[in-house]
């Protein structure tokens, strides 16, 4: 299986390190070849017989029970603030998003 | 008054009972657990030790216990996990890049513990954001089986594995995935539940894959898993997946008679285990059967087809899940030129390799286009898994097969064939997808190390999985627990890693 590690990382936004990218090439590679093998387990006909069908538009609807979005937390400014590296005036900082 | 280094040797059961009669006070037994982490610091178990905590949790207690007042767990130091949040304790999830976050806020799980009056010794070492069954994984280094050092304890509750069967704690908090409470507890020689899907409240434990998430209790009998799992078992508006559902007594299920139960046998092939684990398993259904079982074979899914499914859906969560540590809110921050630029060079540095993989593979799945052909594939798979289950568990009130296909491995670098650590979950990983409980118990010596028997059974009956439990653990005798050797001696393994 090809798999473009650099266009996978770059998605997952995360840096690889050239040797990084030799070893996790192999891996997700050996990791993807293994799970085709779901190809035969439709084969054999494990999850047609009564599983409901399941579009790519409608698995990420979540089905779930939800809670009440009512905030619980009793959570402060500072409480927010206090684990980040760069804080200006009570904000986040982070590097320019707009052109000058 | 015991010897103070013997009172390491007593279980939680015994040590509560201890406590409330006055025989020794929560600071002796909290300062002998103290003691024991310093002499077994090589085994790595935790990531963080709290003593001054917990030596002012343990003088609270006292004062509670003078009165004769306090919680179901007063006084008893646990070691935590450290993907749960404490509040004001550094929580790392055994990541570099949580290698500074203090939490706000406190998971309700030990919340809850500590209303009750547990007393915390520290946070215990984990794979990194719990992915992994080995604990090879962790920022933090590997941590060493206390049956012997050279071997892991399983993951990826790995730390708390450890710190209980070295003395290091007199019960642990642990969270299971995909079979990562019930493995280290088989790889330890101890018990460890993983409750229903539901049964737990997951607020505050940083998340791996949501749909499979589950808090668990783990110790050195059944017994004391109940008292644990007693504390640890109630409705939590904070998880939108808690269930509303009444909460039986479990100790009152100990020492219940076990005669007309069914137990169901599933089949595999004979070349799936190690004929010392086969032999086990024979022993152990024979057990039951003596006890008054009546023992069926039950049809199961294939395992090796619950693996694949897992090993989609679970990466497919994990890279979602993982998406929220950009460095900017919290997590330790490179700087960058761009946004984007940032968040590469934290996540890079920040995560480690299997991580990565997780995350990589998990969005390859998830790709449009494929994701029909992978996720939705694997939720299909996962709906007839429960199926088959359910039917099943309405024949039968549990299922016994062993817990893990062998011993615990060899500790080994990161770099090796990650599909030979997956295979390591085959047995644990069916029971997570089927939302299902199960329990492992010690069952057996091979080569000399321990191995565990797990029970599942049918959602949110946690007290007959319990009772029945009680019954197996009754019918093995191990080798007692290195709960005083001298650990002063190992050191710490080194894998090559950027050490946090």
């Amino acid at each position: 299986m090809v798999i473009h590690i650099e266009k996978l990382a770059k998605l997952s936004k995360i840096h690889l390190e050239a040797h990084e990218k030799e070893v996790l090439t192999k891996d997700v590679s050996t990791i993807l070849t293994w799970v085709e093998n779901l190809k035969d387990i439709s084969g054999r006909k494990m999850c047609e017989e009564t599983a409901p069908e399941v579009t790519e538009e409608d698995m990420f609807r979540s089905v779930e029970p939800t809670r009440e979005d009512t905030p619980f937390l009793k959570e402060t400014r500072q409480d927010i603030l206090a684990n980040s590296s760069a804080v200006e005036e009570g904000m986040f900082q982070v590097p320019l998003v707009l052109e000058k | 008054m015991n010897p103070k280094n013997d009172l390491v040797k007593l279980d939680l059961w015994e040590a509560r009972e201890g406590l409330r009669k006055k025989h020794f006070s929560s600071q002796e037994l909290t300062q002998a657990y103290l003691d024991r982490m310093t002499n077994a610091a090589g085994l790595n178990a935790y990531i963080t030790p709290c003593p001054q905590q917990a030596i002012h949790q343990a003088k609270a207690s006292d004062q509670k216990l003078k009165a004769n007042q306090g919680g179901s767990l007063e006084g008893i130091p646990l070691g935590v996990k450290d993907n749960f949040c404490t509040q004001g304790i550094r929580t790392t999830a055994a990541s570099r890049l949580l290698s500074n976050f203090v939490p706000h806020y406190e998971s309700t799980i030990t919340q809850r513990m500590k209303e009750d009056g547990a007393v915390f010794l520290g946070k215990t070492n984990l794979d990194e954001f719990a992915c992994g069954g080995s604990n090879i994984h962790s920022a933090f280094g590997p941590v060493s089986n206390p049956w012997d050092p050279k071997r892991v304890p399983g993951g990826s509750s790995g730390g708390s594995a450890a710190a209980l069967a070295s003395g290091q704690a007199l019960g642990a908090l642990g969270s299971d995935t995909g079979g990562s409470v019930r493995q280290p507890a088989a790889f330890c020689g101890l018990v460890g539940l993983r409750p229903t899907y539901g049964r737990c409240s997951r607020f505050g434990i940083m998340s791996m894959a949501c749909s499979l998430d589950q808090p668990g209790p783990m110790g050195r009998t059944v017994r004391d898993v109940a008292l644990l799992f007693q504390s640890m078992a109630f409705h939590d508006p904070k998880d939108s997946q808690s269930r509303q559902i009444e909460t039986p007594l479990y100790e009152s299920y100990l020492g219940k008679s076990i005669r007309g139960m069914k137990i169901g046998i599933p089949h595999f092939k004979e070349e799936d285990f190690d004929p010392a684990i086969t032999s086990m398993w024979l022993e152990k259904k024979n057990f039951l059967q003596e006890q008054g079982c009546e023992v069926v074979p039950v049809n199961l899914p294939n395992m090796q087809d619950a693996l694949t499914c897992y090993y989609i859906l679970m990466p497919a969560e994990v890279s979602s899940n993982m998406a929220r540590y950009d460095g900017i809110r919290y997590g330790q921050r490179e700087e960058g030129e761009t946004l984007d630029d940032l968040y590469e060079k934290t996540r890079g540095k920040g995560f480690g390799l299997e991580v990565k993989r997780r995350i990589l593979t998990g969005n390859y799945v998830l790709f449009k286009g494929y994701a029909g052909g992978y996720y939705a594939k694997a939720l299909k798979i996962r709906h007839r898994i429960r199926e088959h289950f359910k039917e099943a568990l309405n024949l039968v009130d549990a299922m016994l097969w062993p817990t893990t296909p062998g011993i615990a491995p060899l500790i080994h670098g990161e770099e090796v064939d990650p599909l030979r650590e997956y295979y390591g979950d085959i047995f644990t990983i069916a029971a997570s997808l089927a939302s299902v409980p199960g329990i492992s118990v010690p069952s057996g010596i091979v080569d000399g190390l321990p191995l565990g028997m797990q029970l599942t059974g049918r959602p949110f009956q946690e007290e007959r999985l319990l009772q029945l439990a009680h019954v197996l653990e009754q019918s093995t005798t191990l080798p007692p627990l290195p709960l005083q050797e001298d650990f002063s001696g190992v050191q710490p393994v080194k894998l090559p890693r950027p050490s946090a």
